[in-house]
């Protein structure tokens, strides 16, 4: 497996497990206690993620060098902007049913959160698509 | 200029007609919250949608019986490959203007502000998707 298809991986396993730890944790504290009492493991998902995916290039770096410093080619190029491309559909799509939800009750802190699962859905998708594209050629 | 070509300006030109509009409407009208609020913004939106529609259609059509087979033709390599780019950076404006659409406005604002404001966001991602479109095909990018 290629450097970039093991990063799009690990991207897509740590975006899906961190963050879906992150709001199952979110929907059982009450609305009202939601604000402070996330940012201790927002602030955690965060680093977690960003401990994963800084480990994963490392290891697989040392490993091969040569190809963890090539330069994107045409084809990491197109396989990124394929995966871009659904992400953009995905945002659009959770950036709408937030409007929407807005109508029926989300207000505070909510609609941060909320907005930031459309994000990280979005995000979800793009490493998804990216390491999909790489598994089946595109 | 090709039929793709003419098709890309076409969503820009929709697109900013339509939503600029209603944009300019919503800083222009005030309604007292409540019920009316939403039908007014509901209204308001339907309306730009529906020019959006009419602007498309119409211009679809004529560039239909003006380039006959052009306008039959799939869309080849190059026309996926810059349509993949547009979407590529609209993602990442939008991304953008939600860190501030999803972080700023939920602490001051409430409903209908914040539902413009993250409306402006789609909007302004799309018009920069689309321009990158247009800007690709007028420079001859070829991915």
């Amino acid at each position: 497996m290629a450097f970039r298809e093991k990063i799009a991986w690990v991207a897509f396993l740590s975006t899906v497990l961190i963050w879906g730890a992150f709001f199952i944790i979110l929907v059982q504290i009450p609305h009202e206690a939601r604000g402070l009492a996330m940012l201790g493991p927002f602030i955690v998902a965060t680093i977690a993620q960003a401990a994963v995916m800084i480990g994963a290039a490392t290891v697989w770096a040392i490993g091969a060098p040569k190809e963890a410093n090539a330069p994107a080619d045409e084809r990491d190029r197109a396989v990124g902007r394929r995966a871009t491309g659904f992400a953009y559909l995905t945002l659009i799509l959770g950036v709408a049913a937030v409007i929407v939800w807005l109508h029926f009750g989300l207000h505070g802190p909510d609609t941060i959160f909320a907005l930031a699962g459309a994000f990280i859905l979005a995000e979800a998708v793009r490493f998804g698509a990216t390491a999909l594209g790489y598994r089946k050629g595109v | 200029m090709a039929y793709r070509e003419k098709l890309a300006w076409l969503e820009l030109i929709g697109m900013v007609i339509a939503y600029g509009g209603y944009f300019i409407a919503v800083g222009i009208v005030d309604p007292a919250p409540g019920r009316l609020e939403t039908l007014t913004y509901v209204a308001l939106f339907g309306a730009a949608t529906m020019v959006r529609l009419l602007i498309l259609g119409t211009g679809w059509l004529t560039l239909k019986l003006q380039m006959g087979s052009d306008a039959r033709a799939k869309p080849d390599e190059r026309d996926r490959s810059i349509a993949r780019r547009g979407a590529s950076i609209g993602y990442y404006v939008l991304l953008g203007l939600m860190l501030w659409v999803g972080v700023m406005l939920p602490l001051t604002d409430t409903g209908w502000a914040v539902a413009n404001s993250a409306l402006a966001a789609i909007i302004i991602a799309e018009i920069v998707r689309d321009a990158v479109i247009v800007a690709s095909y007028r420079r001859g990018w070829h991915g």
